[in-house]
């Protein structure tokens, strides 16, 4: 357990330096929160969500626990761009926020930039929401993020302000093996809507251990659309834990694909305090070598008349694992909900594994939950079919793994996003992406 | 409130308030050891049972394993703190004579038979049954012996299978339930005290089905049961269980094991009728059932199916699962949970596939009503080496009134690319169309209600033995005809 003692230690001695940037109320939550990983420790394998997961090989390794911005904030360039899309442009380089300056507020009212600086600039703002949805988790990733995040992004979208595109792109680019610990917070007012597009990121060389930790709040009648694209180097681990509180009206959407990693692991806990919610998650997961890509989703149906449906699909090859838990929670007087749950997986090789948990917890009666699992093969008799119309045998797989990533593709909202999404999935599948040292979006437009 | 919502209200009120219909006792002499479980304990329980020396080692490596175990959590359960010394560990009917025919057992023990419905003699007349009859912990009387024995079949309760056919017993006991499986498995490896002794010969198929009655009596006693079952190549054998225990205030313990062993070609059908005293209509008393039940279909093209309608108990904790080794092999589970008032219920199966081409089917329905929570946990596991395996699942809950939960953890494990898997899931409650059309056709709500419910369980009620349906189907409406939700 070197990383383990390595993080208690370097956080016991360095407290006050690190905290220092940080108003009281924030100290005293990463205080907690210190106190709470100190008992708890790392995930192990005997934590019932945990063990498929096997984090040895990390926990095992020395990774510079503290780190300080080391880049040059000038030095940005925007480089993940979608074609025939404007937006707003967002850097985050190991967890810093990086740009001209640390905190905008721009014309509509929109407060963008630093969660430390806004901590410290609008304490109030900050205070009410920060730590409300983590600190009751119970992974202790997430306790480690709060007692050592040193910062991430703080998004603030004013009631009724709409068409809001952010592109936020996230890269870990350590020197050495480094801990990396990213912590946001986003605020969506009443009636507002905003998308988000995001590119996880890594350099080629460096084995990072990062979590990456999101709150949500989506205010009555407010839209969030969450786009996310996962490509990290083949040593690193990547945990992305995403609570959300979504009131009543709201609409969240999130549709993530996760494309290459060693661990790549994405946690999201909704929790949808009233009527007439729409939820709906997404994820696409593509795997091979030695790679594991998770997925754990809690939907909590706190009140009645709201609607969630989670589609997360698979495709392991080599000898890659998966895991996927899924669970809705229907509390007793949350009648009249609708809430779907399905999870498919290809195994395409006998190496590779999945395991598959979609769980239901329901405490109401007048409701309609279902749930489905199915993890399969190539359907021999359809190759065979477009065998016969003359295409060789690999691209005629490729077609039909295509084929099984098309749903969760065909669920982006974002007509812009499509092209590109497509591109990236089909040169994944060719095995092309693990070249692309550029933003994975400007590998999916290259020729 | 519409008077339509009061009638609703009046009817569940009437069948959450029915008392325990099979709530009686009878005073029977009995054979008690002190309260406590300690290796003196168990070493009076094999010594007063002549036991081999193996046995009694078997038992104390059990006792050393639970004694460093920890009760398992995982279960969507609230179990109140058990206190295992507050326990007797044995009790058994103090034998009045020697038994030679039926005319010589207790007739105070065969009228509980009675007013249970299935008088030994009327089984052994009329339904063609035998029956390994389980008084608390030692077997009273075993009926048609002779006929088995002529096909070489034995059937015979545990205890006398280890002193006539010690070979056997010492082969399988604990082969497919270890001693050290889990909390309970360990404590009944430890403390068993009876149960039944199944050995079908190669090439035979028994001509009826075997039953063992089991029965809870003297008050604070927990049971024990240890049932072993082995299928020679090619035999075949369908055994049924089914239970019904006295009404207590005190909760009491039960935490039997089953091992069943399908060899070649062979095959077992286990079917379980679960009526324990659920508690009455506030949660009070009632078992707990903690029961750990699994099979192996050891050679090629074997098969095991299990069935159970599980009613009764407090509280259940009960997983029949089977390891299908051999190739070709196929499982099958199929379960009807009802839980009612305050009980508790977390059941399902466990489907592991190492050989090749093998099959399995889990159909669970589940009904809460009342307070009840009522879980399904089923975990398929296909190993790297069940190349083609299949499974498929289905796991319906129904929910009866606003109070109650309905939960499904399903656990899939795959590690083959040849296998497919497949599992659906619904939760939901009576709907009104269906209600309205079945009452439109002039039945009253009671019977719609009853008849829907009945064809929701159907599927599975099917899968049980003719004499078996009849009882389920009863139990049914006993604990829900009426319920709306």
């Amino acid at each position: 357990m070197k990383l383990q003692d390595n993080i208690i230690s370097h956080i016991s001695q360095n407290k006050e330096q690190l905290w220092q940037e940080f108003p009281d109320f924030v100290v005293t939550e990463k205080e907690k929160a210190f106190q709470k990983f100190q008992q708890k420790g790392l995930p192990a394998l005997k934590d019932e969500k945990w063990r498929k997961t096997n984090l040895k090989e990390f926990i095992n390794r020395y990774y510079h626990p503290g780190f300080n911005k080391i880049f040059d904030k000038d030095d940005l360039v925007d480089t993940c761009l979608v074609p025939d899309l404007e937006t707003y442009n967002v850097n985050l380089i190991n967890g810093f926020f990086a740009g001209n300056s640390d905190l905008k507020v721009l014309e509509n009212g929109i407060i963008i930039g630093s969660l430390q600086a806004t901590s410290k600039q609008h304490p109030g703002l900050v205070k009410n929401y920060f730590n409300r949805l983590v600190k009751k988790s119970v992974n202790p990733l997430n306790q480690l993020n709060t007692a050592l995040f040193a910062d991430g992004l703080f998004i603030y979208i004013p009631e009724n302000i709409k068409n809001f595109r952010l592109q936020l792109t996230h890269k870990l680019d350590a020197k050495v093996d480094a801990l990396i610990n990213v912590r946001n917070l986003i605020i969506v007012e009443e009636n507002a809507e905003i998308d988000i597009i995001q590119c996880d990121d890594s350099n080629m060389y460096r084995s990072h251990f990062a979590t990456f930790v999101s709150e949500v709040f989506v205010k009555k009648k407010a839209i969030l659309n969450w786009y996310k694209y996962q490509n990290i180097n083949n040593i690193s681990a990547l945990f992305s834990n995403s609570f959300y509180q979504v009131e009543k009206e709201g609409q969240l959407y999130t549709n993530f694909f996760e494309l290459n990693g060693k661990l790549l692991r994405n946690e999201q806990f909704t929790d949808i305090t009233d009527s007439d919610v729409k939820v709906d998650l997404y994820g696409l997961y593509l795997s091979d070598k030695i790679q594991q890509m998770d997925n754990v989703i809690f939907v909590s149906h706190s009140s009645g008349s709201s609607y969630s449906n989670q589609k997360f699909k698979g495709i392991l090859d080599d000898s890659a694992k998966g895991f996927f838990n899924g669970q809705i929670l229907v509390k007793k007087n949350a009648q009249k909900t609708n809430a779907y749950q399905k999870n498919d997986n290809i195994l395409l090789t006998d190496k590779a594994r999945i395991s598959s948990q979609p769980f239901l917890e329901i405490y109401a009666d007048d409701v309609s939950c279902s749930h489905g699992s199915t993890t399969g093969q190539i359907d021999e008799e359809a190759l065979f079919y477009i065998r016969q119309r003359g295409i060789n045998k690999r691209d005629a797989q490729l077609l039909q793994l295509y084929a099984f990533a098309g749903e969760i593709i065909d669920a982006i909202r974002l007509k812009e996003l499509i092209d590109p999404t497509k591109d990236l999935v089909k040169k994944r599948l060719n095995g092309e992406l693990d070249n692309c040292e550029d933003c994975i979006l400007q590998c999916a437009v290259k020729p | 409130m519409t008077t339509k919502e009061e009638h609703q209200d009046k009817v569940l009120k009437e069948v959450t308030e029915q008392e325990y219909k099979y709530g009686f006792q009878t005073n029977i002499e009995m054979d008690m050891f002190p309260k406590g479980l300690n290796e003196e304990i168990v070493r009076k329980i094999s010594e007063i049972r002549n036991e081999p020396d193996w046995v009694l080692e078997f038992r104390l490596k059990a006792f050393h394993a639970w004694q460093k175990m920890e009760k398992p959590q995982w279960a969507h359960l609230q179990i109140p703190e058990i206190d295992f010394q507050d326990l007797i560990y044995y009790a058994k009917p103090k034998p009045k004579k020697k038994l030679n025919s039926l005319d010589d057992v207790d007739p105070e023990i065969l009228e509980v038979y009675e007013k249970l419905g299935i008088p030994l003699e009327e089984q052994k007349a009329l339904a063609g049954v035998a029956v390994d009859a389980v008084f608390d912990s030692v077997s009273v009387k075993t009926t048609f012996q002779k006929e088995l024995k002529e096909r070489g079949i034995i059937f015979c309760p545990i205890s006398e299978a280890v002193r006539d056919y010690p070979g056997l017993v010492k082969e399988y006991l604990g082969s497919v339930v270890p001693y050290s499986d889990n909390y309970y498995a360990a404590l009944n490896s430890a403390v068993f005290t009876d149960g039944s002794f199944v050995y079908i010969p190669k090439g035979v198929k028994s001509p009826m089905e075997l039953s063992s009655y089991f029965r809870i009596n003297s008050a604070g006693t927990g049971q024990f049961e240890r049932t072993l079952i082995i299928v020679e190549e090619g035999g075949y054998v369908s055994y049924l269980e089914g239970c019904t225990a006295p009404q207590r205030d005190e909760n009491q313990l039960h935490a039997a094991v089953v091992e069943l062993i399908a060899k070649k070609d062979a095959e077992i059908k286990y079917s379980t009728v679960q009526n324990w005293y659920p508690g009455d209509k506030e949660g009070k008393g009632g078992i707990f059932n903690f029961v750990t039940k699994r099979g192996i279909c050891k050679g090629n093209h074997s098969k095991i199916s299990w069935t159970q309608v599980e009613t009764g108990s407090a509280i259940t904790w009960k997983y029949p699962s089977t390891i299908l080794k051999g190739d070709n092999a196929i499982a099958e589970f199929y379960s009807v949970a009802v839980t009612n008032n305050y009980q508790q219920a977390d059941t399902g199966t466990k489907m592991i596939h190492i050989g090749k081409n093998t099959k399995s089917t889990i159909i669970s329905k589940g009904i809460s009503a009342g307070y009840s929570q009522n879980s399904y946990r089923g975990l398929v596991d296909i190993k790297r080496s069940a190349v083609n395996s299949r499974n498929y699942s289905v796991c319906d809950s129904l929910l009866m009134g606003n109070k109650c939960g309905a939960h499904t953890f399903p656990y899939i494990d795959i590690e083959n690319h040849t296998s497919v898997v497949e599992h659906e899931a619904t939760t939901s409650n009576i709907s009104e169309e269906q209600l309205f059309y079945l009452q439109q056709r002039g039945l009253d709500e009671e019977s719609a209600i009853n008849m829907i419910v009945n064809g929701y369980a159907k599927e599975v009620l099917n899968q049980l033995p003719m004499e078996f349906a009849v009882e389920a189907q009863k139990l049914l409406e006993i604990s829900l005809e009426g319920s709306v939700g």
